[in-house]
């Protein structure tokens, strides 16, 4: 199930949130547990068990861990409680990925292929292995102690909030929300703001971008020149971060409307100034995983340089593997790697005393490449649609494609979508907060105004976003005949 | 954040509402939906099966979205939002908004408007093929073969089309395969083109909201048919234009418009054209040809009409929903005609001809259709 579904948004959410301030506060973390469970059932049921699967296996995991702290029998309940969710994602996520690749070498030697194993991908299972794995080595660190009660255990990995799209939540930071959480209309009310706000970013503006970026990366790419070729990145740059990012605002409202406080895991990435600074404000709670649980483990900065330079690619090259089983996610992590070694090298001293706009442009520039090589199917295909991106000749053919797309709802979105993304709109609301916790006459007068004309705003919001869901399930017959 | 206790309930109370409208409108019926304008049956509620769940979730959300409160009052609503706000088409990959109150079809239609996807030389060869063996098949019989392009109507008004919408190539699907016929056959295709280009100057030859030719549109077609029939079957005389009658009237409807909830749009122009002694060919008794299987108007896929005690030649029109209207004048010169919309496929459809026994089988095929003509290709290699 998806957020920004008529399913979710008008059955799923109301039904939940009735179940859940209706029932007595100590049954509130089952009945989350269970609408979570039909929440992920409602993407595969019989992938359920293996999430249940996954569940008992940590729970016992943690508790040995636990038990076995101060002893070497700690480290092995560690290491097979890792390994065994390394195992599950590795073959539910990767086994056909290693199975094609072995294949296309058996071919060239003439060696008989191993079958196709026709396993389906189970939604949400990169998420909740992480934090699965982020339990047991909290644990370990003693960050955090084993969870006593397995429907707790199972609701911090299966809470469906964060299920299937993030952000990654660390068990250490929720434990004691776990079972110690506050409940106010003030977070509920922050909590709605922020869930809306999330739903719009993804339904008026992603779905708005996905339109020219699907049909431009999904068809014939040979054919693009550069003016349309970079309408497509343009717009697959903004659809990827309002999409992920507008995921990550849903998760963290609907955690507040059920009393939970998530991190933050966007912070305008799109005004970094290198692409290290990008990775603290892309996608938070991954980039600090690895940074905590692989980069610091390998010996992160304290290492001698070359290894440092290695342990920046191992880390990219895992976060690349880690979004999706294809060598062009590979190479897109590593792009990112290479460029991170690039200003450590030095390029990192020269991006500081740059102009700051140059700066910003050199690591818009190297994310949306990058993000070619995320959205395209191959590398063939990446490599085509970076020749078409420098292909300033063939332009009669392609205006047609290129004015096809040039419509008000498009540059209204880019006008929106740039403005949210540079943080205008952040500064727009300091200042009206400024304005608005004053102590005057005319402040109180234009406080109330305000509030009234943000509650219309997310009402209006909400509702587009449903126009717009629904317009999506419209599919008029075309009738030939009068 | 801000906080201010007017403020957190207002929004709160607000969004509730919202989200719980559905589900108190589905009992209360607070708000009356309107009447759907997609011509297509909704999703029936599934029944859920214990021992195999995983399809329902699927199914129950197709039902949901299809019954969802209010729906076609919402779609109506983002209609209105997309025309007027946005100035832009509700359903992009359907309808085009053209200028002066014009809609097009996009698609297909807009494809072979702008020239994209055009027919490659080996499939205007393929096509080639067909059609003169579609004549030598029913020449050996004693019938006569004509083929008919009905173009598509942004081929005809490219003027109406809106600025935005820009052509790979001037040369539509059809002027492709008719210049190729010309050059390279003796089977020529019947040429519309010219003639609703130089008639529109004087009328609308086809509706404003609906992507069909209308019956001045498809008059002047059949007139250009008569112009080839005549010289093949001499015993043909065709009752002369002077002898008809026409009148225009103003109507609302279109199937284009259907496709954007009726908004937004409500003029457009009907023409009454018949003879002046009123037509003289009537619906007759369908013979029962069976029908292709998946065609979902299987109602059209036989009618048939003659003129009693006429002596003239018979008539078999293979055509798609571009029949409709020039059928009636056809008819009117032929003792018995019978019209098959086979499914857009134009096909041979040897049985009913070989049933039948025409003097001559007439195909109209509009031109976004025109590929249907590649799937026999297999055939003709096999010969």
């Amino acid at each position: 199930m998806l957020f920004s579904s008529l399913i979710f948004l008008f059955l799923f959410l109301p039904l939940s949130l009735l179940g859940y301030y209706l029932i007595d506060r100590s049954y509130r973390n089952y009945w989350l547990l269970f609408v979570s469970l039909v929440f992920f059932a409602w993407g595969g049921v019989s992938f359920t068990l293996i999430l249940l699967a996954s569940i008992v296996i940590n729970y016992i995991a943690g508790q040995k861990i636990q038990k076995h702290l101060n002893s070497k029998s700690g480290y092995w309940w560690l290491f097979a409680g890792v390994s065994i969710n390394v195992i599950i994602l590795g073959v539910f996520k990767y086994a056909n990925f290693i199975i094609n690749n072995i294949n296309s070498l058996f071919s060239q030697f003439s060696i008989p292929l191993i079958p196709d194993t026709n396993i389906i991908l189970p939604i949400g299972i990169s998420f909740y292995t992480f934090h699965s794995l982020s339990y047991l080595v909290d644990i370990y660190r003693k960050k955090t102690t084993a969870q006593k009660n397995i429907f707790d255990l199972s609701l911090y990995i299966a809470m469906f909030s964060q299920l299937i799209a993030g952000p990654i939540i660390r068990y250490a930071d929720v434990w004691q929300q776990l079972r110690g959480r506050t409940h106010s209309w003030a977070k509920f009310s922050s909590g709605i703001e922020r869930f809306v706000i999330g739903l719009g970013k993804k339904v008026l503006l992603a779905n708005t971008f996905a339109r020219v970026a699907d049909d431009l990366f999904d068809g014939n790419v040979a054919d693009l020149n550069a003016p349309t070729a970079w309408l497509g990145i343009l717009c697959y740059t903004f659809q990827i971060y309002c999409d992920f990012a507008g995921y990550s605002d849903m998760a963290i409202g609907l955690g507040r409307m059920f009393g939970f406080e998530f991190k933050e895991n966007f912070n305008f990435p799109y005004i970094a100034r290198s692409v290290k600074e990008f990775w603290r404000r892309w996608h938070i709670s991954l980039s600090t995983f690895f940074r905590d649980y692989v980069y610091i483990p390998l010996g992160g900065s304290r290492v001698k340089v070359s290894r440092i330079y290695l342990n920046l690619l191992i880390v990219f090259f895992l976060t690349g593997f880690w979004h999706g089983a294809s060598w062009s996610f590979v190479v897109w992590g590593l792009f990112h790697g290479l460029f991170m070694v690039i200003e450590r090298l030095g390029f990192e001293k020269l991006l500081g005393k740059m102009w700051k706009p140059l700066a910003n442009l050199y690591t818009l520039l190297v994310v949306m490449f990058a993000w070619v090589l995320f959205r395209a199917d191959t590398l063939d295909h990446a490599l085509t649609y970076w020749a078409g991106m420098f292909d300033f000749v063939r332009y009669d053919a392609q205006t047609a494609l290129f004015m096809n797309y040039m419509n008000i709802e498009l540059l209204a979105a880019f006008v929106i979508a740039i403005a949210g993304s540079f943080g205008l709109f952040e500064y727009g609301r300091k200042v009206i907060e400024k304005i608005v916790t004053a102590e005057n006459m005319k402040a109180r007068v234009f406080a109330n105004i305000f509030h009234v004309a943000s509650a219309v705003f997310y009402a209006a919001v909400l509702i587009a976003c449903s126009l717009y869901l629904i317009s999506g399930s419209y599919n008029p017959f075309i009738y030939y005949r009068f | 954040m801000i906080q201010n206790t007017f403020r957190i309930y207002l929004i709160a109370t607000i969004f509730i509402v919202l989200i719980s409208f559905p589900i108190l409108n589905d009992e209360f019926k607070f708000v009356k939906d309107i009447e759907s304008s997609e011509n297509r049956e909704m999703t029936s509620k599934p029944v859920m099966q214990f021992t195999f769940l995983d399809p329902f979730p699927g199914q129950y959300e197709k039902y949901y979205n299809d019954n969802f409160s209010i729906r076609s009052l919402m779609v109506k609503y983002f209609n209105l939002l997309s025309l007027k706000v946005f100035n832009k088409s509700p359903v992009p990959d359907k309808v085009v908004i053209g200028k002066d109150n014009w809609l097009f079809m996009a698609g297909r239609e807009l494809d072979t408007y702008q020239g994209f996807k055009r027919f490659e030389e080996t499939e205007l060869e393929a096509c080639r093929l067909e059609l003169e063996y579609r004549e030598k098949y029913l020449e050996e019989r004693g019938i006569k073969y004509y083929f008919m392009i009905a173009p598509v109507k942004a081929n005809i008004y490219s003027e109406k089309m809106p600025n935005m919408i820009f052509r790979y190539s001037e040369q539509s699907w059809g002027e492709q395969l008719i210049d190729y016929m010309d050059k390279n056959s003796d089977f020529k295709i019947i040429n519309v083109y010219e003639t609703l280009r130089t008639k529109k100057d004087k009328e609308l030859v086809y509706f404003m909201l609906d992507n069909h030719w209308n019956q001045l549109g498809a008059f002047y077609s059949a007139y250009e048919f008569f112009k080839h029939v005549e010289s093949d079957l001499p015993g043909l005389s065709v009752i002369p234009q002077e002898d008809y009658s026409i009148s225009k009237s103003e109507i609302s409807t279109g199937n284009i418009l259907s496709m954007i909830s009726k908004i937004g749009y409500d003029q457009d122009y009907s023409f009454k054209v018949e003879p002046k002694s009123g037509f003289q060919a009537k619906d007759v008794k369908r013979v029962g040809y069976p029908v292709v299987k998946g065609f979902p108007y299987p109602h059209e896929y036989e009618l048939n009409k003659e003129i009693a005690g006429s002596d003239k030649p018979k008539i078999v029109i293979i055509c798609d929903s571009y029949g409709g209207n020039i059928f009636p004048f056809i008819a009117e010169n032929f003792s018995r005609s019978v019209k098959i919309f086979d499914c857009w496929q134009y096909k041979l459809n040897e049985d009913i001809v070989n049933s039948e026994k025409p003097d001559v089988v007439l195909v109209v095929a509009l031109e976004s259709n025109l590929k249907a003509l590649l799937d026999f290709q297999s055939r003709l290699n096999l010969e």
